[in-house]
């Protein structure tokens, strides 16, 4: 309720207009265009909707993370595979599951992983060829052989602070969804044909009536608090 | 008077709206539109000024203004949440009155003489702010320096940022556009279509900073120099 009449209290935009027809004559008129919440049953139809398409969305992002991983860990099996199979034939064999768990963990290409394993290692090419002896039972032509993409490395690792601020904004995230969704209207009130002369007056009249419409509102929606079952407005709450 | 007696006769009925077979939801709606509709039938009818009214004007006499107690225009629809319609006589105007100061205090009293100059020139001017009553009223203030002359051409005192491509058009214009920050003026002031135009006729009044950019084209800076010489 606190919120509902903070927003109500908020900004307006006023504009003066004028038109110009196609003789090049000019006719005036004012315009106030204001922001609003919208309540009610609908507001509430349109707020279940979109919690709907959230959710839809979530679900999509789900799936196609899953199925990113699933083609992701099939394609470095491929290419490992092809690579032991290059490696075989230039007698520089290795283990295929250490080299895709390597690739897996250091998020680098497989062949700098496995630069980097043997380097770590210290094995010998003929030392690691002997341990690998006989693990490939398929022949892939080396016209066919491809290397994954180098992905790309953050040498700069994430501040401690930038960590902090990242958990708040994800946590505060997370509490306004709690609080559920608005819906903002924005409305416009435009009178033309005015003279130049009278505009102030009519810019008057045209801000005492959105003051006017909004207390209609918020009576309606206090007095809906209170009664739900209320369906009219009392008189004695409209009248002077 | 007949009309009046109508008017009161329908408000009556309207704050006494208990028709208890409106449905729930439209009920709200249903009172809004019809207080609506009755404050613009009041507007059409009240709000405007009696031909002595408009006869009233500022005395020659600052003192004289400052001592003799104000005429004022009150209108007063006896609604809730309605206030009362109280200005002074003679009305203020804001495009001639709050749009000109506006500018004055923005751009000083040479920038508009240079702005005037452009206008007579039938330059095109875009005018960008912060705030949509600011831009408008400058904008349409700036038809008003014109006066006795009249604008011909193409005016728009809120120009969409979405159709800020315009500004290529050949027909000279007067245009206002908002931006979100000070930071945004810049963004307009490099967009390629904007060079472009400045180089063909257009001069931005900018609100935000209080500067006057000229156009870049061939002869107009020459003519503005010569307009400063004296005979």
């Amino acid at each position: 309720m606190f919120h509902f009449f903070l927003f109500q209290s908020q900004r307006s935009c006023t504009i003066l207009l004028k038109f110009t027809d196609v003789h090049g004559s000019l006719s005036h008129g004012v315009a106030i265009t204001i922001f609003e919440e919208l309540t009610g049953s609908h507001a509430q139809k349109i707020c279940r909707f979109l919690d709907l398409h959230r959710h839809r969305r979530r679900a999509r992002v789900v799936i196609s993370r899953w199925l990113n991983a699933k083609l992701s860990d099939f394609r470095r099996a491929i290419s490992t595979r092809t690579l032991s199979t290059r490696l075989a034939s230039s007698s520089k064999r290795t283990s295929t599951a250490s080299l895709e768990k390597r690739s897996n963990s250091m998020n680098v290409s497989i062949r700098e992983a496995m630069e980097r394993m043997i380097s770590k290692t210290g094995m010998s090419s003929r030392e690691m060829s002997s341990s690998h002896s006989g693990s490939t039972d398929f022949e892939i032509d080396e016209t066919t052989f491809e290397i994954t993409e180098p992905a790309p490395v953050y040498s700069s690792p994430i501040s401690k602070d930038a960590r902090r601020l990242g958990r708040e904004a994800y946590q505060a995230m997370i509490d306004v969804e709690d609080d559920g969704d608005i819906c903002i209207v924005e409305k416009s009130y435009v009178i033309t044909g005015t003279s130049l002369q009278d505009q102030s007056l009519i810019f008057c009249g045209l801000q005492n009536l959105i003051n006017m419409e909004r207390l209609v509102r918020n009576t309606y929606s206090i007095c809906r608090s209170l009664v739900p079952s209320l369906h009219i407005i009392p008189h004695f709450v409209l009248a002077r | 008077m007949k009309d009046r007696d109508e008017l009161l006769s329908r408000r009556r009925s309207l704050l006494c709206n208990e028709d208890a077979n409106l449905p729930r939801e439209d009920t709200k709606h249903v009172v809004i539109a019809q207080k609506r509709h009755a404050v613009l039938a009041a507007f059409q009818t009240s709000l405007m000024l009696d031909p002595s009214q408009k006869r009233v004007s500022y005395p020659r006499s600052e003192l004289a203004h400052i001592q003799t107690p104000h005429r004022r225009f009150v209108m007063d629809l006896s609604l809730r949440g309605f206030d009362a319609i109280s200005l002074p006589l003679p009305l203020p105007l804001i495009s001639s009155e709050w749009g000109v100061s506006r500018l004055l205090l923005g751009i000083k009293d040479s920038g508009v003489m240079i702005l005037l100059k452009l206008l007579l020139l039938e330059r095109s001017i875009l005018v960008v702010g912060l705030r949509t009553e600011e831009v408008t009223s400058c904008a349409t203030a700036l038809l008003e320096l014109l006066n006795p002359y009249k604008w011909a051409s193409a005016f728009m005192p809120l120009l969409p940022r979405e159709m800020l491509d315009f500004v290529s058009s050949p027909v000279p214009f007067i245009a206002g556009t908002i931006v979100e920050n000070s930071k945004r003026v810049q963004d307009i002031v490099r967009d390629t279509s904007v060079r472009e135009a400045m180089s063909n006729g257009l001069s931005i009044v900018n609100l935000v900073t209080g500067k006057l950019i000229v156009t870049r084209e061939k002869g107009t800076s020459e003519m503005l120099r010569r307009s400063f010489i004296p005979m």
